[in-house]
């Protein structure tokens, strides 16, 4: 059984949640609810790459929004 | 001498060897209400059996082959055996007059019995050997037999034109027709060039949906389900076949081979069809065998439509009937497949039209009725019977009639049951939607859906907003005086633990340890290695637990990966340490306070913050940092299976940097249990056994090796334990069993999950009084809040008793991996089946859900290998080899070989048992496994190497000697006068000389008819008959000749026919 997550020959998006977590997506898939195509279609590698670009901040944007909003814990 | 027809010769071998039963016996009842005249009845069956010489012919053997004599019908009217029974008791009578052998030498094909209540209630029961006729002979049978009766009735012969031809003038003529097999200029040459070319390549084995492994041999037993479709779903059907200038048949063998494709037997399906096989006009009213058995390859790749399946399969279906000539046996013998008396060669699948025929034959007087007498066989593995209703007077569809025989080997009622209904369900849906590709058709039934997105689910959680230390201070402050951990024979209470941890806390705020910072741990086993772990979560830090035997520069990588800000450890003051964090802190000083956790400042920190970093190894080699937030931790703790006593005194065991600690540690400690921890380092299994026994630790989870080494030498200490959990790799049926007998009140729990989804995604117990699973021990369900999918390749739900893939979603799910964003999005997805926006996690691992809704693992998907074109899952053939009672743990890997990838298994031998002997293995997988997936070699070793977490190291497993090599090894020459004797008439028979005792035959160019030729001599030779089928199942010199000593004891009161020595297959006409 092959992977649709590991098919280089095949054509990804890259999809991103409220959280701005970031998934790899192939490309002939309908995109669940709640995600939405930042990048692609493209290449497996080059949608990879392009997470590795932008996903610098892999927290929770609820996290970091809470931590943010609060005073530092020390 | 008239010579047999080519199917009749494969009939007469079945027949010959005694081994079919009622395989090939064809049953018909007729009901006959009202005044039954018997002597009219006894001169009609005369006057049917005088009209066609087949059911008077016999098949003595002349010289060593068996021909056809057409007895005189005066000498072969059948004799129409009258019983008296109350009509209750005729079924099972049916039944049993059915099934009794022929003796097809001597004996007429067509038996006859009437049961009878003596009043106006009559059964009459024709049974024809399938040497004699096919299924449209019976029609003829019956309606002759009518005509006969209603013209004796009238004192009368009856007035039938004269048959054209008779049979034996067919098996004369086909002989003629074909020609030799061996020249390639005859009919019989071109067709065997043609079907070789069509059937190259072919699997020799479907993998069918929900099938249970395979006996050696195949027992031919079977039973029927039937359905019907829909009137609707019967038109449209039929629709789509006009439109491509198809049969509605061939659109059900399309739908058929769309629908096993979906179930995962593949996309090259070669699906068995009968053919009839009367294109002269002059055989349309004869009975007689005329009945063939083709291939229609159905070719299902590349995800197309129905529409495209429907064009291939009428293609293939249409060559098939222009090459209809070719007898199968022909083709058998000619393509030579791997033989084997488990399965039917070269298709294992049928599917055949049936003829809607009138129920209600025409005797004078009498109200008639045929009905269908079912013999409880089944030639194939699966035969789908497909008959076709119409209007009898518009001719408009009314429904399919499904009938899907099976074989009982195989498979149960409900499995059969679930395949024909899917069926079903799927010709509605493609004559809805004929354009969508097949993985895109719905093959879930109703209810299924709901079954494997909800009922099979973990139970839904209320969020627990929580953090692992603030859960942790509720206890502490609901029982401060409560013991939490005991190590080495001191306890220390909540409370103090709580203080313990806040004075680390305040040390690591000091030096300067900001929220989501990590903090790295190198200490052992200790009271005080959980207090630094609190301490680092009450700091707000993810505590990163690094492994003391790990080589310091993987240690030194971890750390900047993971850009730990300071280290913990208990090195001693001066013993180097690994670089890289800014601080080292040794916790060596006394708390500030003894107790009381109020005035610390309180829980603080985010239930989405990190809790702990655990780096696994990577497929490149590169560790991966799973990076686990508080809820999760929090979630695994909370859920419900941890209530009820099991798990409040639990042994931290477990090398802390793996993920096993988290149970160890959290469980217990945010449900106010104990934590027992082991001393530092390795612990041998006495000690661990002692410890579990005099600490009275109630839960722990051991690695599957673990768990057996303890099953095997440490009973006592599991008895003691209330729940035993085990995991990590698959959990060996034979030792869950041992533990489960000799453990009574033990639950005995088989756990998955990877490090991903917070140590435990699903659990399967088995708790007292329980019975474990006959076969493998699942996985079970997903914990509280968690979701397991098992998947295709399109991330389609897979049906229950289909492989896929295994996804875990919701409560456990870890954030990813530490700052490797590509690899978190490419194994963390986006989830179709769950909330909006939610993840999951891509396993790699192979699983199904049984029918029951349990989780079955079924090995890492990449393990799966291909031999000789069979998809093999190595984990399968482990499963077995663990069965086997002398086994402790079994390992199964491919190896290259100069013949091309062959399959080597290893065994660890159960402790207390004696090493079993590698042959007794091989009889044990033999029984259960396809030949296929029977190891080339058996190596047994004192213990499997393992990797760094207990897991068994498949690429450290010795490569196995050529000296057991077996039968991949070189030729063994012959050892004994016996077996010189054997391999003697062996290359007689097979005309191949230098025989090795451990050669198959059937690699040797031995076929079936061949195989009685040899046993013939063998018992010529040796005075001892070996059955065909034992041959089959042993088909070398040495295993021969190991039988022949109880075969020469049993050969000498035996009443078996002789064996007569056959030449090698044609005749001449």
């Amino acid at each position: 059984m092959s992977n649709p997550f590991e098919n280089d020959n095949a054509s990804y998006v890259v999809v991103r949640n409220d959280e701005l977590q970031h998934s790899l997506w192939p490309a002939t898939n309908p995109v669940p609810a709640g995600w939405t195509v930042v990048h692609g279609p493209d290449g497996r590698q080059a949608c990879l790459d392009h997470v590795e670009r932008v996903w610098t901040d892999m927290r929770p944007a609820s996290l970091v929004a809470a931590l943010t909003g609060d005073a530092p814990r020390g | 001498m008239i010579p047999l027809s080519h199917a009749q010769q494969r009939l007469w071998f079945h027949a010959r060897d005694g081994a079919d039963g009622a395989l090939y016996h064809i049953p018909v009842g007729l009901r006959l209400d009202g005044a039954l005249d018997r002597p009219a009845l006894r001169a009609a069956l005369a006057d049917v059996s005088g009209r066609h010489e087949a059911l008077r012919t016999v098949f003595p053997e002349v010289a060593g082959r068996p021909h056809q004599r057409v007895l005189d019908p005066a000498d072969a009217a059948p004799v129409l055996t009258v019983t008296d029974c109350p009509p209750a008791d005729r079924a099972r009578r049916a039944e049993q007059a059915s099934s009794r052998p022929f003796d097809l030498r001597v004996e007429p094909p067509l038996r006859v019995e009437l049961f009878t209540d003596g009043a106006e209630d009559h059964y009459l029961l024709l049974v024809l050997h399938h040497i004699a006729g096919d299924g449209h002979s019976v029609n003829i049978l019956v309606r002759d037999l009518a005509a006969a009766y209603t013209a004796r009735c009238g004192g009368r012969a009856p007035d039938w034109p004269e048959l054209p031809v008779q049979y034996p003038d067919y098996a004369l003529w086909q002989r003629e027709l074909l020609g030799p097999a061996q020249d390639p200029a005859s009919l019989h040459g071109r067709l065997l060039t043609h079907w070789a070319t069509v059937l190259d390549g072919l699997p020799e084995e479907l993998a069918l949906p929900g099938a249970r492994p395979r006996p050696a041999v195949a027992g031919h037993r079977g039973a029927l389900v039937e359905a019907r479709t829909g009137a609707e779903a019967h038109a449209g059907l039929a629709a789509l076949a006009r439109g491509a200038r198809a049969t509605p048949f061939m659109a059900v063998q399309a739908a058929f081979a769309a629908l096993l494709t979906r179930l995962g037997a593949g996309t090259d399906l070669p699906l068995g069809c009968p053919v009839d096989g009367r294109d002269d006009e002059a055989l349309t009213d004869l009975v007689g065998l005329f009945v063939n058995t083709l291939i229609v390859r159905a070719d299902t790749s590349g995800d197309p439509t129905f529409t495209e399946v429907l064009g291939r399969v009428r293609t293939a279906a249409l060559e098939t009937y222009a090459h209809q000539e070719l007898p199968f046996e022909s083709l058998v013998e000619r393509l030579n497949p791997a033989r084997s008396p488990a399965r039917h060669p070269l298709f294992q699948v049928a599917v055949s039209a049936q003829r809607g025929e009138p129920r209600r034959p025409a005797f004078a007087g009498l109200r008639a009725e045929v009905e269908a007498v079912r013999t409880d066989t089944a030639k194939f593995d699966l035969t789908l019977e497909v008959e076709e209703l119409h209007d009898p007077a518009t001719g408009q569809p009314l429904g399919l009639v499904l009938g899907l025989e099976y074989a009982s080997d195989l498979f149960d009622g409900t499995t059969a049951r679930r395949l024909l209904d899917r069926l079903v369900h799927l010709i509605d849906a493609v004559v809805r939607e004929p354009g969508v590709p097949l993985s895109a058709l719905d093959v879930l039934l109703p209810g299924e859906r709901a079954d494997l997105l909800e009922h099979w689910q973990g139970a839904p959680v209320t969020p627990d907003a929580r953090t692992v230390h603030g859960v942790f201070e509720e206890r502490a402050c609901a029982h401060p005086d409560r013991p939490a951990v005991l190590c080495a024979g001191r306890e220390t209470t909540y409370g103090e633990l709580d203080a313990r941890a806040e004075w680390i806390a305040g040390r690591l705020r000091a030096l300067g340890v900001r929220p989501g910072e990590s903090v790295a741990v190198l200490m052992d086993r200790s009271a005080d290695l959980v207090a630094a772990c609190l301490g680092i979560l009450k700091a707000g830090g993810a505590y990163l637990p690094l492994d003391a035997r790990a080589p310091r520069a993987r240690t030194e990588a971890v750390l900047t990966a993971a850009g730990a800000a300071v280290l913990v450890t208990d090195a001693p003051e001066g013993e180097p340490v690994p670089a890289g964090p800014r601080h080292v802190l040794r916790p060596d000083g006394r708390p500030a306070a003894a107790a009381g956790t109020a005035g610390t400042g309180g829980p603080g920190g985010h239930a989405d913050a990190l809790a702990y970093l655990m780096y696994t190894s990577g497929s490149t080699g590169t560790p991966k940092g799973v990076a686990v937030s508080h809820r999760e931790v929090v979630a695994l703790a909370t859920d419900r299976r941890w209530r009820g006593g099991a798990h409040e005194r639990v042994l931290f065991r477990s090398p802390h940097a793996f993920d096993a600690s988290t149970y160890e540690l959290w469980v217990p400690l945010l449900n106010g249990g104990l934590v027992v921890v082991a001393p530092p380092g390795e612990l041998d299994v006495d000690a661990l056994a002692r410890l579990m026994s005099e600490e009275e630790v109630t839960g722990t989870f051991l690695t599957a090796t673990l768990f057996n080494v303890l099953a095997d030498r440490c009973l006592p200490a599991l008895a003691a334990l209330r729940e035993v959990m085990t995991g990590g790799e698959a959990a060996s049926p034979s030792m869950v069993r041992r533990v489960r007998e000799a453990c009574p009140a033990t639950t005995v729990t088989n756990a998955y999950g990877p490090t991903e989804t917070t140590t435990f995604a699903a659990t399967f117990a088995v708790g007292p009084g329980q019975e474990p699973p006959a076969g493998q021990v699942p996985i079970g369900r997903p914990l509280d809040g968690t979701r397991l999918y098992v998947l295709d390749e399109r991330l389609a739900l897979v049906a229950p008793g289909v492989i896929g893939e295994l996804y875990i979603a919701g409560a456990g799910l870890a954030q990813g991996y530490l700052g490797r964003a590509g690899l978190t999005a490419e194994r963390f997805v986006a989830c179709p089946y769950g909330p909006q926006g939610s993840r999951m996690y891509r396993t790699g691992d192979l699983a199904r859900w049984s029918a029951d809704g349990q989780v079955e693992y079924l090995g890492r998907a990449d393990r799966q290998v291909k031999i000789r074109g069979l998809r093999i899952e190595p984990a399968e053939i482990e499963h077995v080899l663990a069965g086997h009672p002398a086994v402790g743990q079994a390992a199964v890997t491919v190896v290259d070989t100069a013949a091309g990838p062959a399959l080597a298994g290893y065994a660890v031998p159960a402790e207390g048992t004696p090493a079993p002997d590698p042959r007794e293995l091989r009889e044990h997988l033999r029984a259960r496994l396809p030949d296929y997936m029977v190891p080339a070699t058996l190596t047994l070793l004192d213990a499997f190497p393992v990797t760094a977490n207990g897991k068994t190291d498949l690429a450290a497993l010795p490569v196995p000697a050529p000296a057991t090599a077996g039968t991949a090894g070189a030729r063994q020459e012959p050892r004994t006068d016996d077996e010189r004797a054997l391999c003697a008439i062996w290359e007689k028979v097979l005309g191949v000389s230098h025989i090795g005792v451990h050669d198959s035959f059937f690699d040797l160019g031995g076929h079936s008819l061949l195989a009685t030729q040899l046993l013939a001599e063998v018992r010529d030779r040796f005075g001892g008959a070996i059955a065909i089928r034992q041959f089959f199942t042993g088909p070398t010199v040495a295993e021969l000749a190991a039988a022949l000593p109880a075969a020469a004891a049993a050969g000498a009161g035996a009443e078996d026919p002789p064996i007569v020595r056959r030449a090698r297959r044609t005749q001449t006409a």
